[in-house]
C-alpha cells in the first residue's frame, strides 16, 4: 500500500501544530527555541513532500527547503546567542521572570 | 517510478517523529527534550531519504542532527549551571492547546477536502548534479544562494557580537 501527498502534509500540520503549542506555551527560552525548531522541520517536511509529488523535475522544493535550512540555522545560532546575553545579564532564562518593560 | 515508500515505513516514521516533537513538549528536564529534539531531526531525515531527497536527508543530519543539536546542548550547558535549574515544571496553557488544535483541523479541513495536487504518474526525481548546475548558474539561484551565504555570515557576527564581554 502506497501513501500519498495527503499523508505527508497531515503528518506536517500535526508537527507544526506541536510547535506552535510549545512555542506558546513554554516559559524556558530554550524550550521556545525548541518548539521553533520544530516548526522549522514540518515547513521542510512539507517543501520536500510538495516537490516530490508535484513538481519533481523542477526542484524547487529542494531549493526552498535548503535556504529554509540556512534561515532556520541563523536563527538558531542568533536566538542562542540572546538567551547567553540574556543569562548574563538578568541571571535567569525564564521569559517570565523579563518583566522589565510591563507597565 | 512508483514511490517506494510503503505504508509501514511511513507509519515508523511518522511515530518517530511525532514521538520526538511530544517528547520535546512533555519532558521535564530540557536536556530530555534537546535529545528529543535531536532523535526527531533523524527521523525526519529518514522521511526526506524515503521522499527520494538523498541530499536533503544529508543536510538535514548535518545542519539540525549536528550543528543544532550541539548548539543546543551547548547553551543549556552554559546557562543552566545545576541540575535543579533543568528540571522545571510542565507549562500548560489553555489557550496555547486551543489554538494548536484549531490550526491542526484548519489544515487537515483544507488538506482532505481539496483536489489533490499530485501527479498521478510520478517521474524520477533528478541527480544531485542537476540540483547543482542548477544552484549556481546564473540564470538558477545563485543570487539567492550569495545572498543566504550574507545572512549566514551577518548571523554569525551577531551571535558573536551578543555573546561577548561586557555590561551592554
Amino acid at each position: 500500500m502506497q501513501v500519498g501527498l495527503e499523508a505527508f502534509l497531515l503528518l506536517s500540520a500535526a508537527l507544526f501544530a506541536i510547535g506552535l503549542y510549545g512555542a506558546i506555551s513554554k516559559k524556558s527560552t530554550i524550550a521556545i527555541l525548541m518548539s521553533l525548531e520544530i516548526m522549522s522541520i514540518a515547513i521542510s517536511l512539507n517543501l520536500v513532500a510538495i516537490n516530490r509529488f508535484v513538481t519533481p523535475s523542477e526542484m524547487t522544493g529542494w531549493f526552498f527547503t535548503v535556504f529554509t535550512m540556512v534561515t532556520s540555522a541563523a536563527e538558531v545560532g542568533i536566538g542562542l546567542g540572546m538567551l547567553i546575553a540574556i543569562y548574563r545579564r538578568a541571571h535567569t532564562s525564564e521569559v517570565s521572570d523579563l518583566d522589565e518593560m510591563k507597565g | 517510478m512508483s514511490l517506494s515508500l510503503n505504508m509501514i515505513a511511513f507509519c515508523i516514521f511518522a511515530f518517530a517523529i511525532l514521538l520526538g516533537a511530544l517528547g520535546v513538549m512533555t519532558s521535564k528536564n530540557v536536556v530530555h527534550g534537546a535529545y528529543w529534539l535531536l532523535e526527531m531531526a533523524v527521523a525526519s531525515a529518514g522521511i526526506f531519504y524515503f521522499l527520494d531527497s538523498a541530499y536533503i536527508a544529508v543536510m538535514q543530519l548535518m545542519v539540525y542532527g549536528g550543528a543544532v543539536g550541539v548548539l543546543v546542548i551547548f547553551t543549556i550547558m552554559i546557562t543552566l549551571r545545576s541540575r535543579d535549574e533543568a528540571i522545571r515544571p510542565l507549562d500548560f496553557s489553555v489557550f496555547a492547546l486551543i489554538g494548536a488544535l484549531a490550526f491542526f483541523g484548519l489544515m487537515a479541513y483544507a488538506i482532505l477536502t481539496s483536489p489533490s495536487m499530485a501527479a498521478q504518474h510520478l517521474p524520477a526525481m533528478p541527480q544531485l548534479a542537476e540540483f547543482g548546475k542548477e544552484m549556481f548558474s546564473l540564470k538558477g539561484y545563485s543570487l539567492p544562494f550569495e545572498i543566504a551565504s550574507l545572512i549566514l555570515t551577518v548571523a554569525l557576527v551577531a551571535a558573536v557580537w551578543w555573546t561577548k564581554d561586557g555590561d551592554n
